[in-house]
């Protein structure tokens, strides 16, 4: 059996009846079979390949995941901080209008 | 995934499944080498039928597996298998690759004669190269799967967890895809 690829103006195979059909596609599934073997890699290039992705996995470090998984991120940081320096703003704010006011009392009476 | 037990290459059987694998890489460099020799040659092959060139198909392996490597302490499973997630760096350098190049992802012959894949015979050399002309000419989501189906010889139910598709919707784009490809290629006149 030999393919050519159809052109625009011919009828394609599937006009065909049904079991001519199933035929054609049966045949089809074997050809694409063997048309399509499973390649593999050289084998230099695949022990070298490996040799190199181990050496960049130590290099990473087996901690470096770990840890980069679980550190706040910068954002966080620097939001935490944010919201500390805030805080004893507010305290010192609180402090001082406290003072203010008992001196205010101590005057009045 | 359950635990299964796969082929090595040394031709003994491991025990661990992809997701332990994948867990174990995080801290052990070897098994990051182990989840590559269960994967380099599906991807390898599935990238040289869409480059067309042994060259290509290696430098991409390469960037596939070392993106891998990259991205692992940020891979969570989420009940999409690692192959899946392989596959699908794979198709994205490829995509970048086709963009880069403008061209279409047609064998070239020297390639394949270098190779020996095909039968000597020139009969059989335009029949493969109208066929692979054919696929190439498929959307990408439909040559992903006809090489799970007849390269990699996958069943419908492992395609459907790397396209993530039911079973039966792989049965359905398998169907559609083969009667496209049988409307796009004929059979000379005087082989009817």
């Amino acid at each position: 059996m030999r393919y050519r690829l159809m052109q625009r103006n011919e009828t394609g195979l599937l006009q065909n009846n049904g079991s001519s059909e199933a035929a054609g596609l049966t045949a089809l599934v074997g050809n694409l079979k063997r048309v399509f073997p499973r390649m593999t890699p050289p084998d230099v290039f695949r022990a070298e390949l490996r040799q190199r992705l181990v050496v960049a996995a130590s290099a990473r470090g087996p901690e470096i995941a770990v840890i980069r998984s679980r550190q706040p991120s910068s954002s966080v940081l620097v939001g935490a901080a944010a919201l500390s320096l805030a805080g004893v703003a507010i305290l010192l704010w609180r402090s001082h209008s406290q003072e203010k006011r008992s001196r205010l009392a101590a005057a009045g009476s | 995934m359950a635990t299964r037990v796969f082929p090595t290459v040394e031709g003994g059987w491991a025990a661990e499944s992809d997701e332990a694998l994948v867990e174990r890489a995080r801290f052990d460099a070897e098994a990051f080498g182990e989840l590559y020799e269960r994967y380099i040659s599906r991807i390898y092959s599935y990238l040289y039928y869409r480059t067309g060139s042994q060259a290509d198909a290696e430098d991409l392996a390469e960037k596939v597996f070392l993106q891998a490597l990259a991205n692992l302490p940020r891979y969570t499973q989420r009940g999409r298998p690692f192959a899946a997630w392989l596959y699908t760096i794979a198709h994205n350098l490829l995509a970048n690759w086709h963009r880069d190049r403008r061209r279409r992802n047609a064998m070239p012959i020297d390639d394949t004669r270098d190779l020996g894949i095909e039968a000597p015979s020139q009969e059989n050399w335009e029949e493969a190269s109208t066929l692979r002309q054919a696929v190439g000419e498929l959307p990408q989501n439909r040559q992903l799967l006809v090489h799970l189906k007849y390269v990699e010889e996958m069943s419908n139910a492992e395609i459907g967890a790397i396209m993530g598709l039911s079973e039966g919707a792989v049965k359905s784009l398998l169907h559609r895809t083969l009667r496209s490809l049988r409307q796009r290629i004929a059979i000379s006149p005087d082989e009817r």
